[in-house]
């Protein structure tokens, strides 16, 4: 027995001195090392003030190999979607310009004309305009529209296959046609609509594989806190990977599969959700139903879970799985199909996406945004009808940036056509890389009258491989 | 020592609970993340039946404080240790009640009133370390086998304590961590080009420094409290026993343990394949009839003396398997027993002497979940199924008796090989007059129990023998579990199920819950037991229906 334990923590050495298959050193940091730069309620401390956050957190070499000269990459985007966000803006009620406004400059100056609904009614007070709930705001300053751009390696991939990407009769994607990059930068024609929630689906945000550390506070609608959470994810894009090795697929084992990602959610926060761990893996065909597994805390088990049980609020907050990210439908004809349509095409004053992170959310006063900046952003407005009657939503509204390709805003309407949720996403962009996270989210109940106000952090993690997000990964401290 | 730990236990809480912020219980050691969660319950249990086997009114009021502390020097080193300490105060509550000390419940203070076995306040401790592709975790931990709930098939490494009933424990505590190493490896399947896309092996060694058995309800209100085992037969009560079992000793090579278990992913479906060798938990029991109570050994000697030799021996054989802490004599006019000792009912109370050992076990099994996604129907919310599946042959069991009479095999134990078959469906239905916002989880099992050889002997006693509780070769069980949620996922009904359809037993356990927070819950639960036959399964609970309310606080 003694000769085999030797032998056993022999081998273990040894595999323990060798390197993930791309070689890269894990760089792991902490939340605590997050919440040094910035805690997650009353602390207006930018976080991404020249990036010094990722670089504390990202080793210098693999700095360097993720930042791009900026001037190249603004460029390049300008190229692939065909204008730049400054100068096709500005025509809608042009006396807002740059500048301090409070909620009651709402009464002089046509907003209403220039804000979505969602954002007209949040700024006011906290419990004006809206049900009691989170990040509304009283003060904004409106900036002037800025270009935002992509890291060079993804406009490379999104520039090489435009017009590559084909679609069916009905506007699906003929998966084997996606190689990389954004399927549908300058969407168009019959299918304009599904190109640009494609555009979503197959996004490049935070590259090729990231960290992201979340904090979530849930508040009723007597601005009580009634729940606290955190925790970290991991992803991983097993298909279009052009950011980092492997390029391309991931492994055999994701093009043999068709994955497209595989995701990787511990929880620290609450307790009893501590040491469960969520594995998903995501596929590019919509009619393969996507794989979770979670390790059950209490019964030390690795279960599997419905990839259909999809439409039941996450404890504490108002999203769903299907709300995650926005939207984390699969795109298919055949489950819960949509009718998707562009209702406008316009500019709108929308929160800007932030490149210091320096909002806050300010808990003392029942949790209001402060230092919202505001841009004037050339958007679309997306119309998806549910043409299932059974599905929690009858319609989902999203609102679309045309530069940026990502949604900032989504309204999802119940079977009777009441505003049910919304979901604001506000994403900051690091510059010198060229990516963009999720740095402050809103989730709001309007039926029940609850909402969630989620603050990110996001790192690239480029030493990921599969075995960070394998079955052995589910198990931790528990 | 004892002390002591209650001591540390109440500084720690103190300290946490004073603490606003989920940042404040995350430290940091040499700038690396320690956490520090727990929680604290409270229950109050009531039932209402004034029978000699339980108590009317509070009967359970339980605080359990659970402690657990996870730090990670390094990404692939973990060190996770949780402790907790249960509190019974009914015993403290009721000390001068006379019907709860007149049925016996106050003396079993000892065993109910205060978990402070070092095993029960050091719940896990294990160190963690998972270079490459291998995982090594050391130290008292739960290794978890199997998919099925509420009845174990293949979960049969750590011992169970469910000696505080069904539903009025918090379920992560009545799992018991052992000590054991446990290895695994999970190769890179991707330069295969197989069709697998994970497997793992698993290698379990218990070396067996400290044999922690089953802590199961067991008869006599003396020892078990309220959870006391009802079993009477005519005008005699079974009362707690007296067991000549030894612990087995500390790294005794003839308790090692070990197990493999091969898991693997393909696609979204999960198998596993498992075998063990070890020992079980529980004890196999059976009337120790070299025993002879004194007053039953008198009075035979005293017949054989006048010449009634016949007379003399059934006396002996009466009195055989009764231990001498039974409070009895023989009145030699009638020839009947007189018990000193009665229950509330004036039935006997009879310490039965018995036998044990904890039986070799060897079992080896499959598990195999797997989503049905052909099952996912739109108009009832279109959430697929998932199947979980199991299997288990184990070999050479030894089974308790029915009347744990010995029976004419070489060590009195009755034995065979037993086979599990269980079958579960996770559904999800969106009913919308029920619950408009969300589903309708309902969680379904069958499990079927085949003995490949039941006895068909007699027992010494001359009646067939008959295995505890399981009453044929051929045995099925069926659970459910349904629930929902109401007002942001705050307010939670719930009803499980459990059918033991040949045992003709059933449990129903409806609660509901509301968690005014993360950390503030309130809960109740109603049980209820049933048993058509009696002395058989849930019989043996039938006067045990209680309410209980719990308030539970986590940090």
């Amino acid at each position: 027995m003694k000769r085999i334990l030797n032998q056993l923590l022999s081998l273990a050495f040894v595999l323990a001195l060798v390197h993930p298959a791309w070689g890269i050193e894990p760089y792991p940091i902490t939340m605590k090392d997050v919440h040094k730069f910035k805690k997650m309620v009353d602390d207006p401390r930018p976080l991404i003030t020249g990036s010094q956050d990722l670089k504390a957190w990202i080793p210098e070499e693999v700095w360097q190999s993720l930042v791009y000269d900026q001037d190249e990459m603004k460029k390049l985007w300008a190229e692939i979607v065909g204008f730049r966000a400054p100068e096709v803006v500005g025509k809608i009620a042009p006396e807002i310009v740059p500048g301090k406004y409070t909620y009651k400059d709402k009464s002089r100056l046509p907003f209403d004309q220039l804000m979505p609904e969602v954002f007209l009614d949040k700024f006011n007070p906290p419990g004006e305009g809206t049900p009691n709930h989170v990040m509304n705001f009283t003060e904004i300053e409106v900036i002037p529209t800025r270009q935002y751009f992509y890291a060079m390696p993804v406009a490379e991939a999104t520039k090489k296959y435009a017009g590559t990407t084909r679609q069916d009769e009905q506007g699906y994607i003929i998966q084997e046609s996606w190689k990389a990059g954004l399927p549908f930068p300058r969407p168009s024609g019959e299918h304009k609509a599904m190109q640009i929630v494609y555009n979503h689906e197959r996004r490049y945000m935070m590259g090729d594989a990231f960290a992201y550390f979340d904090n979530t506070i849930g508040v009723g609608g007597s601005w009580r806190p009634d729940h606290i959470g955190n925790g970290l994810s991991y992803t991983i894009k097993c298909a279009g990977r052009v950011w980092s090795e492997p390029y391309g697929f991931l492994d055999s084992r994701a093009e043999r599969n068709g994955e497209i990602k595989q995701y990787r959610y511990e929880a620290f926060e609450p307790r009893d959700f501590y040491g469960n761990i969520y594995v998903a893996t995501f596929y590019t065909d919509p009619k393969k139903p996507f794989s979770i597994l979670v390790y059950v805390n209490i019964l030390r088990r690795i279960r599997k879970l419905s990839s259909s049980d999809k439409q039941d609020q996450a404890i504490g907050q108002d999203i769903t799985f299907d709300d995650s990210e926005g939207l984390a439908q699969a795109i298919s004809p055949d489950v819960y199909p949509y009718e998707y349509s562009v209702v406008e095409e316009r500019e709108y004053l929308v929160p800007a996406i932030s490149e210091d992170g320096s909002e806050w959310v300010d808990s003392t006063s029942r949790y209001e945004w402060k230092g919202l900046r505001f841009e004037r952003r050339p958007m679309w407005k997306l119309e998806l009808k549910q043409l299932d009657k059974n599905y929690i939503y009858s319609k989902r509204i999203m609102f679309v940036d045309k530069e940026t390709l990502i949604p900032v805003l989504y309204e999802n309407y119940d079977q009777k056509g009441r505003l049910y949720r919304t979901q604001i996403y506000h994403n900051a962009h690091v510059k010198p890389m060229g990516l963009f996270t999720i740095f402050m989210a809103c989730s709001s109940d309007f039926i029940d009258v609850h909402s969630t106000y989620t603050y990110g952090a996001a790192y690239p993690a480029l030493w990921l491989t599969r075995e960070d997000l394998s079955l052995k990964s589910l198990i931790r401290a528990k | 020592m004892k002390r002591w730990r209650l001591t540390v236990f109440q500084l720690a809480i103190a300290l946490l609970l004073c603490s606003q912020s989920a940042e404040a219980r995350r430290f940091s050691i040499w700038n690396q993340p320690i956490s520090v969660l727990g929680y604290v319950t409270q229950t109050a249990q009531f039932g209402w039946k004034d029978t000699c086997d339980t108590e009317k009114g509070l009967q359970q009021a339980l605080t359990t404080v659970f402690l657990e502390v996870d730090y990670r020097p390094q990404d692939q080193v973990m060190f996770y240790v949780s402790g907790k300490y249960t509190i019974d105060w009914v015993y403290d509550i009721k000390h001068d009640d006379n019907s709860w000390n007149e049925k016996l419940f106050s003396q079993s203070r000892e065993n109910l009133a205060k978990d402070d076995e070092w095993w029960q306040s050091l719940q896990e401790a294990h160190l963690t370390w998972t270079p490459g592709p291998l995982f090594f975790r050391v130290g008292k931990q739960i290794v978890s086998w199997g998919e099925m709930d509420f009845l174990r098939i293949m979960d049969q490494i750590n011992p169970i304590d469910q000696r505080r009933g069904f539903g009025d424990v918090e379920f992560e505590t009545t799992i018991i961590p052992i000590p054991v190493i446990r290895a695994e490896f999970w190769p890179d399947l991707n330069a295969l080009g197989t069709f697998l896309d994970e497997i793992g092996l698993q290698f379990i060694f218990n070396m067996d420094p400290v044999f922690i058995p089953d802590q199961l309800p067991a008869a006599g209100n003396d020892v078990a409290g309220i959870w006391a085992a009802d079993v009477t037969q005519g005008d005699i009560r079974v009362g707690s026993t007296v067991d000549t079992l030894d612990d087995p000793d500390a790294w005794d090579s003839d308790y090692f343990e070990y197990g493999v278990r091969i898991s693997g992913l393909v696609g979204s479906s999960i198998f596993t394949l498992n075998g063990f060798y070890g020992r079980s938990n529980s004890p196999v029991t059976k009337s120790d009839l070299s025993v002879v109570h004194p007053s039953f050994q008198q009075t035979a000697d005293l017949l054989a003396s006048l010449g009634l030799t016949d007379m003399a021996a059934e006396i002996l054989a009466l009195g055989a398997g009764i231990d001498p802490s039974t409070d009895v004599r023989i009145d030699l006019l009638s020839g009947a027993p007189v018990f000193g000792q009665v229950d509330c009912e004036g039935k006997g109370i009879v310490h039965p002497a018995t036998v044990s050992m904890y039986p070799r076990q060897k079992f080896i099994g499959a598990t195999l979940t797997t989503e049905l996604p052909f099952l996912g129907f739109s108009a009832v919310g279109g959430a697929a199924p998932v199947l979980r599946s199991e299997i288990k042959y184990e070999f050479d069991k030894k089974f308790n008796e029915a009347g744990t009479a010995p029976v004419p095999t070489p060590d009195g134990f009755i034995e065979s090989d037993m086979l599990d078959i269980a079958v579960g469906l996770d559904w999800k239905f969106k009913v919308n007059s029920l619950n408009r916002r969300a589903y309708i989880g309902v969680s379904s099992q069958l499990f079927y129990k085949h003995i490949t050889d039941y006895p068909d002997y007699l027992t010494v006693a001359g009646v067939p023998a008959m295995i505890f509780d399981i009453p044929d070769a051929n045995t099925f069980a069926v659970s459910t579990v349904i629930s929902t949620a109401y007002l942001n996922a705050k307010l939670v009904p719930q009803i499980a199920c459990l059918w033991e359809i040949d045992n003709e037993a059933v449990l129903l356990l409806p609660g509901i819950s509301y968690s005014f927070s993360t950390r503030l819950r309130v809960s109740t639960q109603y049980a209820f037991m049933h048993g058509a036959i009696v002395g058989r399964s849930l019989d043996v609970f039938e006067n045990k229906d209680y309410i209980n309310f719990k308030v539970r606080y986590t940090f």
